[in-house]
């Protein structure tokens, strides 16, 4: 069985997406969900709020699994690799990681099979 | 430093790095399973002291939530806490007025307490009574109007400002009248699956550093 014999540039297109979903989420999560969350008393957060912690737990597990299967594609060293899935939990960051995955992908491939 | 040293210290840091993730994904499993607890009426506890559940002056703990108390006390001042949603004897729901009043008890410590429903009138005053009832977590969300002498949700920091005691957090609601005094049960299903989620998200993680040892034996073996 072949681990590493995935679509690239699928791979890349679900990584993309995600870490884009993954980065406005990490956003709105330390800088709406957290101050609210630490400064409210007895646990007092609406709903409407406590909602972004859960879409993120979702989205953050998919997001995962999209940087390995991108990750495994293009053969990254598994440090590069692990701060790929890291970069899911930290705003901008998965933005970078985005920005770095295109290009190093482009480079791979030479801009022929990038997913716009 | 000598190669098996470094192989050594790589491969005890990756153990202690997958150790942590498990167990943060079973703080999460445990996160879940609580929340799961709370979604689900659970056995009576035995009824205690007020005193003993909770402490005037501070949050309400979780474990309170739910929890029969028994106090002695005398009502100070009543309240009309209007348009509440309660739940009667025979296990139907209205919206109603109800009356809520400050109990004193000794010490100058105070609880709000939802005695039955408002007819126009308050009851009359009397002498420091037993009250049995079951303590909530205060209300976050106003269910009306709020004026003089009237709630717009039964919190106690609304009635903070009147009086000059110390005020348990909560309320509770009397029982053997007309309002039931149920277990508070918590909707929130979908946190109990953002816990699963991060369950999952952490022993993955796990995982992957437990497969760092093979990685690159597959990475070179799999080379176009």
């Amino acid at each position: 069985m072949n681990f590493f014999k995935f679509n690239r540039a699928g791979a890349l297109l679900r990584f993309r997406v995600m870490a884009n979903i993954a980065g406005v989420l990490s956003l709105l999560l330390w800088l709406v969900y957290l101050p609210i969350k630490l400064t409210a008393t007895n646990d007092n957060v609406p709903m409407a709020i406590r909602l972004i912690a859960v879409v993120h737990g979702f989205m953050y597990m998919i997001y995962v699994l999209t940087a390995f299967n991108y990750s495994l594609s293009v053969r990254k060293p598994f440090f590069s690799m692990l701060g790929y899935l890291a970069a899911g939990t930290l705003p901008i960051a998965s933005f970078v990681a985005d920005r770095r995955a295109r290009a190093e992908f482009a480079a791979m491939t030479g801009g022929s099979q990038l997913p716009q | 430093m000598p190669k098996y040293l470094k192989t050594v210290a790589l491969a005890l840091l990756l153990i202690l790095a997958a150790a942590t993730c498990f167990e943060l994904g079973l703080w999460q499993w445990h996160r879940a399973q609580g929340m799961a607890k709370l979604q689900k009426v659970q056995p009576e506890r035995s009824v205690v002291e007020l005193t003993n559940a909770a402490s005037a002056g501070s949050n309400l703990r979780t474990t309170a939530f739910n929890r029969l108390v028994t106090f002695e006390a005398s009502f100070e001042k009543d309240y009309v806490a209007p348009n509440q949603l309660v739940t009667l004897v025979d296990g139907t729901s209205v919206r109603k007025d109800v009356i809520v009043s400050l109990a004193r008890l000794s010490n100058q410590k105070a609880v709000l307490v939802v005695r039955g429903f408002y007819k126009g009138s308050f009851p009359a005053k009397s002498a420091a009574v037993r009250i049995d009832g079951r303590l909530y977590p205060r209300q976050n969300v106003d269910q009306a109007q709020g004026g003089t002498g009237k709630l717009s949700r039964i919190d106690p920091a609304l009635v903070a400002g009147d009086t000059g005691f110390n005020l348990f957090d909560g309320y509770v609601i009397q029982t053997g009248g007309k309002i039931a005094a149920p277990q508070l049960l918590s909707q929130g299903g979908a946190f109990y699956w953002q816990h699963i989620a991060y369950v999952i998200t952490w022993w993955f993680m796990g995982l992957l550093l437990l497969f760092f040892p093979f990685y690159n034996r597959f990475r070179e073996k799999n080379r176009d």
